[in-house]
Formats: structure tokens, sequence, C-alpha cells
């Protein structure tokens, strides 16, 4: 058992046991060695259930609408932590109703990763340091923590909470030096190589299950645009029209508010790289505003806020025609 | 009738049957395509064979968008298809949504126009149960011929003419059928039956609908539509109508019981209004009403749920609560 | 007696003969629907209760009680305009064309009903597949015991089918109880919502049925009082709706638990619905 573990178990009882909070929302075995569930926990006694998770790739901020009413903490890696604090920003949460137990987080595995390393997947014991061991009907493997890396820790800003209540000890890997790197391989690519990237690795594979929409800790609203019906948006089907325009409206409604927690992309049965829609607006908004989301519940919002600093180049004037430039 | 094709004359034998039909094959782990050289036969494919029957896209009617105006009903596809490498259990899935679906006429063209040549797993899936929902991979069911690979050949055995008449495009021998038969005792001996499907038979269906597992088990549901979507057996359906300029069409596509909209009524009251409720529903059709009424799960056991399933919901842990409780 | 119904999702064109606003708010219009083929319409034989897939090309489909009964010339509808087809066929004239799928469902079953009491319960603009089933009784008058309607609705201006209620009220061979659930000028009839109504004439469940279709408010109101009226859940009618895509058994989208509305209602008996999730 990992010590962040044991702290996590610790932690969870006292605050239940001091009316911290009436539930935990936390992380659980999964039922095959690569996966983790989310979990909520109402007693001391159930806190054994939870674990520090190699896997904990789905965001239990997501969860908090069914638990409305109630106080809950949640395990917070810096990503969980964000998520609260623009759900706090966007008054969807108060700050006082949710009890943030902070963890430094070393990263999570991609399950699609170790998935492939064997035929079967018998077992998966995580140093959460340097080293993996995977057990695979073929045999042993040990892989190099940083190889099964999930892709958004690999390019985490902030694995340590900046928001928290409480924060366990332990080591948080370090903020990511390059974290735009993907998003800068596509933006290279010509404009119809990149409109042809979007069409084969996000349209023409999505089969219009919303996983992304419904796994997404900051998608809440009561009527998301593609149900509507009165008038009706965007068709169904999985026409490429239809489905870009899902993905493309998905994105936008997460510019400046996305915290790269990567529950999108692992939700997405098709393994579809929708991050990089996301990650391209992060990037977009840290370099043109200087702006990052999540790290402080008393920040106006990055979309609710104007400076006469602010640039415009984005936008269509007559100077930027006469200079040709549109 | 049994047969045994070498592995290095099954290329030859797609080719030949190409020249004739159209051939679908599994061409990545994505799904199936039209044969065009790629071939993945290393595990099931994500999305199932279903969608043969029950395409993403139906067109029913299309008209032109004028009051006045009079549809035209659309006739589905006519021509002969082949899907190879259709995985057992998603033969048994299209056997099942059948009982539902045999008085649809566009169901029943698609299945007069497509033949499907069925390939055994090597080796069962981390997630396959298909044993446990009555499913034998060797008989056959649903298919025109079933293939199963073993050492440095594949061992076939005839199901229908139509498969008769495929075979007789490749080089396949008679014989192998002692090889088939043991293979298919080693199969049987290595997986029991589960008492779970006894049990749900046996049990009342409001003791099931109201018992107090379902809040704890639903609470990680993201309520999306992947396992729908990805189930060889769910059969949901949505009708649209699309309107591009003049043109109308009114199609049925797939729909997952796990949204909102599903059972919203146009007042806005809604019967199942709770994800829970949602969520109780599907596994309610699958292994209770379903079985009530026709005598099996509405379930092959492939395992797409469990696997894909964002929130890690496993089948099993909701069939046992129902099955025990 | 009732022709097996068409087993696809294709509408047949009907022409909209007639329509009538029903309601002073002009939420509810009667579409009165000739099918475009000779030889369909003639074939359209429903029972009182069934349903059929109304649909405006464009816009959709969606499920509407039969009004008329089956004796009338005319198919008739009286519809609400709530969702996205109800408001598109509210704004077509007469001569449109639209498409009809039906009838579906399983409809009253009248012939059961013989030599019984029948007791019509309607609340709102839930009145319509009973105005069907009372045309038809009335066509029947001498295979049924008494006949009696209790008919409520917010306003006098929001009751449907005035000049017959009108008529029935003159009849001799039934009952009509009119009531509005509060005091409205120039109203001379029963005040009081249809719970209430239905305690004070307090019909007896001897050798009687009753069918009784509202809002689920009333009707929840409305199921104790016939229970102390001697109803035995067998004797009471119920007619179900839910979001349906296809109507005939396919689509799933209106189960009840294992209870398809479409296949296998929407009339249900009181004592059938109680063995079933409430899920309507």
């Amino acid at each position: 058992m990992s010590t962040l573990t044991e702290k996590i178990r610790e932690a969870a009882q006292k605050v239940l046991a001091e009316g911290l909070a009436e539930v935990v929302l936390g992380y659980t075995q999964g039922s095959l060695p690569y996966r983790n569930r989310v979990t909520a926990v109402n007693t001391p006694e159930e806190t054994s259930r939870l674990i520090w998770p190699s896997f904990g790739v789905l965001n239990p901020a997501n969860v908090l609408h069914k638990l409305k009413g109630k106080k809950v903490a949640l395990i917070s890696p810096g990503c969980v932590s964000r998520a609260v604090v623009v759900l706090c920003q966007e008054g969807q949460v108060k700050r006082d109703e949710v009890y943030l137990l902070g963890v430094p987080c070393p990263g999570m595995l991609d399950p699609s990763k170790v998935r492939d390393l064997g035929k079967k997947i018998l077992r998966v014991e995580d140093d959460f340091k340097e080293k993996v061991l995977v057990v695979t009907s073929e045999g042993e493997k040990i892989v190099a923590r940083e190889e099964l890396l999930r892709q958004n820790c690999l390019e985490c800003r902030h694995p340590t909470p900046p928001v928290y209540d409480e924060l366990l000890e332990g080591e948080a890997r370090k903020p990511s030096p390059s974290p735009y790197q993907k998003v800068e391989e596509i933006e290279a690519r010509e404009v119809s190589a990149r409109w042809q990237w979007f069409q084969e690795a996000v349209v023409s594979r999505c089969i219009r299950c919303y996983a992304c929409r419904n796994a997404c800790p900051l998608c809440y609203c009561p009527t998301c645009f593609v149900d509507d019906s009165r008038p009706q948006w965007v068709g169904k089907t999985r026409d490429p029209v239809d489905t870009a325009l899902y993905h493309l409206v998905r994105a936008y409604h997460l510019a400046g508010r996305c915290v790269d927690c990567g529950s999108c992309e692992a939700a997405c049965p098709m393994d579809i790289p929708l991050r990089l829609l996301t990650k391209k607006l992060e990037k977009e908004a840290l370099s043109a505003f200087s702006f990052e989301s999540g790290l402080d519940p008393e920040a106006p919002l990055l979309l609710t806020t104007f400076r006469e600093e602010d640039p415009e180049d984005f936008m269509i004037t007559q100077e930027l025609k006469a200079l040709g430039k549109i | 009738m049994y047969y045994i094709l070498k592995r290095e004359d099954l290329r030859p034998w797609l080719e030949a049957i190409n020249r004739e039909y159209t051939l679908f094959v599994p061409r990545t782990r994505d799904g199936f395509g039209p044969y065009e050289g790629e071939l993945y036969l290393e595990g099931k494919t994500r999305l199932s064979a279903k969608e043969f029957f029950l395409p993403w896209r139906e067109p029913l009617l299309v008209y032109e968008a004028r009051p006045g105006a009079l549809p035209k009903v659309v006739e589905g596809p006519a021509e002969q298809r082949v899907v190879f490498g259709v995985r057992p259990c998603d033969a048994r899935g299209v056997i099942l949504i059948e009982k539902v679906f045999s008085p649809d006429p566009f169901w029943q063209k698609r299945r007069e126009a497509t033949s499907l040549i069925g390939l055994v797993c090597e080796e069962p899936g981390t997630e396959c149960f298909c044993w446990a929902m009555g499913v034998n991979p060797f008989s056959g069911e649903g298919l025109d011929l079933v293939l199963v690979p073993h050492e440095e050949v594949y061992l076939v055995k005839v199901i229908t003419e139509a498969g008769k008449k495929l075979l007789s495009l490749s080089r396949a021998a008679e014989g192998g059928e002692e090889a088939f038969l043991s293979r298919e005792k080693e199969f049987k001996a290595k997986f029991p039956v589960s008492p779970a499907l006894e049990k749900l038979r046996e049990k009342d269906l409001m003791t099931i609908y109201e018992a107090p597992f379902w809040e704890e088990l639903a609470l990680p549901c993201l309520n999306c539509g992947a396992c729908t979507f990805l189930c060889p057996t769910c059969y949901c359906f949505d009708v649209q109508d699309e309107v591009v300029g003049s043109e109308g069409v009114r199609v049925r596509l797939p729909e997952a019981c796990m949204f909102e909209l599903y059972s919203r009524h146009a007042s806005g009251h809604n019967p199942r209004r709770s994800p829970m409720a949602r969520f109780r529903n599907r596994f309610m059709h699958k292994f209770k009403y379903f079985l009530d009424e026709y005598g099996e799960p509405l379930c092959v056991g492939c395992g797409r749920c469990n696997e894909e399933c964002p929130a890690n919901i496993n089948l099993w842990d909701v069939v046992r609560a129902m099955s025990e409780v | 007696m009732v022709a097996a119904p068409k087993k696809d999702m294709i509408p047949l064109p009907a022409k909209i003969e007639k329509v009538v606003v029903e309601t002073d708010d002009g939420l509810l219009k009667s579409f009165y629907l000739r099918l475009l083929d000779e030889e369909a319409q003639r074939e359209f034989k429903h029972t009182p209760g069934q349903f059929a897939m109304l649909s405006v090309a464009g816009k959709g489909e969606c499920p509407i009680g039969i009004a008329s009964a089956p004796s009338e010339e005319l198919i008739m509808f009286t519809v609400f305009r709530t969702g996205l087809v109800t408001d598109a066929l509210h704004r077509l004239p007469e001569g449109a064309i639209i498409g009809l799928r039906g009838p579906l469902g399983n409809g009253y079953p009248l012939e059961k009903f013989r030599g019984k009491n029948v007791v019509l319960i309607a609340g709102g603009f839930a009145v319509t597949t009973l105005r069907a089933t009372l045309v038809y009784l009335l066509e029947h008058r001498e295979d049924y015991g008494e006949i009696t309607m209790i008919y409520g609705a917010r306003n006098p201006g929001l009751l449907l089918y005035k000049e017959e209620l009108a008529a029935w009220r003159k009849r001799e061979d039934m009952k009509l109880y009119l009531t509005i659930d509060r005091e409205a000028p120039g109203w001379d009839g029963l005040v009081g919502f249809v719970p209430q109504i239905t305690e004070q004439v307090a019909p007896s469940g001897e050798n009687a049925v009753a069918l009784v279709c509202g809002p689920p408010i009333m009707i929840k109101f409305t199921l104790p009082v016939l229970e102390k009226c001697g109803f035995g859940p067998e004797q009471v009618y119920l007619s179900l709706e839910n979001r349906m895509r296809c109507g005939i058994g396919l689509c799933h989208h209106c189960n009840v638990g294992p209870f398809l509305v479409c296949r296998d209602g929407p009339v249900i008996t009181l004592a059938a619905l109680k063995r079933l999730p409430p899920e309507y």
C-alpha cells in the first residue's frame, strides 16, 4: 500500500469524524488492474475503500452535483482543486460547502498505455515515483513511470493544488516546462492539414455518446446546446458537420475555464485526443491574457473581465483590413 | 460440414469474396469498414457488427420541404454484403435484437442482404463473459460460417447454404471436425454458466427495482451513451427530421436510454428524471424486462461496456446485486 | 374488428379537412383528417382509446389520442400546442397534408364493458379519447348500462367540444357533470375539482367500470374516491402517455418497466399499473 493511500484514509477519517464534511469523494479500486473508480464515502469505517489511485482519470468534482446539499470533501490533486475553484467562481459551488483535501500529485498513469503492454494485464504496482511493475499474461515488465503517464499529467503546470483546506504531505511532480508541445505540433501544420487532422482524429471517429461532455466537471448547463430542440442547433447523427460543430462548441465553452484534468479524453470510448482542442484554448488564454484558470476562487473569470491593455488582434478592424491581415 | 482453411489462404479468399460481393472486415480496433487490405484480427472491435443492421443513420423517408409534399419511402440497401470477422457474441446480439425487430422492414432488408462470417476469439479477452450469458461461440448462431483459429489453420464450420457458397471461393478442404469439436469442448469446460441468470428469473421485478443498491452503484455513472452505443444488443433508437435547403429526410439513429432527453415529455415532465433512474432502467431492461419477456438476457457477454465505461461501472457488480437482492 | 396496425414507420399522407379552435386560449385545436388514399381511409378502423403518430415533415412525429369515434367519417385529433411537432401542426391551415401512422396501441376493451355501467372521468384536454368512447357508447346505447361522464376544466373557456357537451347534457340516457375549478362569470354549472365532484356524484362500483383520463394530480386524487365508491383496481382503466418514437414497440422510449405504452397500452387497468414501476 502506498503511503499516500494511508494518509488519505487517515485524513478522510478525521474529516468525517470531526464533521468537516459529510461525504468524502475520492477513488477506489476498479474492476480491472488498470482502472480506478470514483467513490463516495460516508462513514469513517468506509474510508478503507479509499485509495490514492494510479488511474484516477475522471475528475470527482464532476459528481458534486449529485451530492447537492451535503458538505463534501474532495481528495484533490491540482486539477480537482482547480475545477472546484472554477465552479466556485461561476457560482455553482460555494467555497465553504466543499473541503479540499489537497494532494501533491505525482501524476496519473494512462490506462490505455498500460493496457497495451500485454494481452492480459494481471497486476499493476506503482511506486508513484519512478517505476511501474506491470504483470501481464506474457510476463513481468518494469516501465519508467514517465513513459506511462497521462499526457495531461506530462503537461501539467499545477500538480500541487493551488487552493486547499488541508495539504497532505507528499512529493508532487515538477510542473511541466513544455505544456504545449503537442498543440504546437498541430499548430505548425498547414491550415488544410490541421483541418484534416481534426476530421480524421476527432470528427470521423466520434460516436456522439457525450462521455466527454458528461465527464467534464465544468459542463453543467441544465440543457446542453446539443440537446435543445427549439431551435435545434445541431443535428444528432454522426454527420461530420454536426459532429464538428459539437466538438468546436464544446471546446469553446471551456475557453478560459478548462483546468486540463483530462477527464474528457479519458472518458472517450474511442480514445479521441479531445484535450488538444481545449489545450489550444488554454495556450491562447495564457499567451494573450497571462491567464490560467482555477487558481483563485475570488478572482474574476477570464471571459467576464476586460482590461484596456487586452490584445484585440482577433477583432476584425479597418486597420487590420488595411494592413491586409484579414 | 467442417473444413480446414490454411491461414495463408485467408487473404486470397477475402480477395475472392470482395470480387463478387461488397466485403466488410474489421479494419482497426475501432471497427468495421470496406475491405481495402487492412485487417484487424487481434481481438474484437470497439464498435460491434450491430451497425450493419441498425446503422448510425437509417433514412426512412425523403420529402421536399414544402407544404403538401408527399414523402417518398427510402429503399434500404439491396446489394449483397458479406461481413467477415464477426465475433460470435456480436452475431448472437443480432439474434437477440431480432426478437424485437423481426417485423421491421428496414431490419429485414438488411438481414436478407447480409452474410456473416464469424471468427471465434483465440482466447477470451480480459472482460469477456459470453459463456456466462449462455452464448456458445462455436455454435455459429446468427452466422453463415464460423472460423476457429487453430494452430496454423482455421477450422471452419458451415452453418448455412450461403456460407457454403462463400467458402467455395476458398481453398478450404474438408475435415477438421474432430479438432473443432474438441476445441468447443475445451472451451465449455473452462466456463461454467453463471448462476445469476437463474436467480434473476425467479426474482420479483419490483423487489429488484426498489432495492437500495441502485443509488450507490449509479453514483459514478456519467449517464453518457458509451455503453449503449458500443453494446451489440442495445437497440433503442431516435427519429429525427433533418432538413437541408429544400430536402428533408427522416432518419432513425441509435439513442441511449442514459440520456435525460430519452424519456422527457414535450411538457418537460420526465418519468426518469434522475440519473439513477436511467441507470437502473438500462440494467432492468437487459436483465429483467427482456429476460422475463424473451427468456434470455439482453446481453452477449462481449464485455465492451466493462472495458470502455469511462466511470468503470462493472456489469457484474450490478448483475450480482440484482440477483442477490 | 380492428385492422392490424401497419408495423412500419412509414406515415400515410392525410389531408387536414377542417380545423376547429377548441379553447379560448387557442392552445387546443381539433384537426379533422382524411387519408389521401381512399382505400386506406375506408380501412382505417380503430377502437376508442387508441392513438396515432401524426407527423409534420421537417419537424417530426408525435403520438396523439384519436378523438373521433370509429363511425365518424373523418379521423379527428384534438392537439395541445406544447412541443416542436404540435407547434408546427397548429400553424398548418386547412387543406395541408400531414402524415398519419395508426391506429396504434390497444384501446378500451369496449366489448368487455357490455352490460356494465360506464363512468368516464376526464380532466382538461385528456378528455379526447373519452369523447371517442362516449360517442361509441351512445351509438351502442342498448349494449351498456348507465353512462356517466364527469368532465372538468380550469375554466369554461377551456372545455372542449362545447356544442356536443350541450347536446349530451340534454340527453336522458346519460348523465353529464361538467365542472370548473373556480367560480367564473356566466357559469351556472358545478364548481370544484374533478375528484371532489366524483365524490359528490358517488358512482357505484357495482357492475361498473371507470375510465379515468387527466393530469397526474387529478388521477392521484380521483383514484381513492373511486376505491371508496367500490371500484376495484380491475374496474378502473387509465391511459398512459410517455415519450415515444416509433409507436410500434421497437424504440423502447415509452417503457414503464417492462410495459411498453405503445404496444401494451396506452390503456391499462389500475390493477396492472400497480404492478409496474412508477415511470410515467
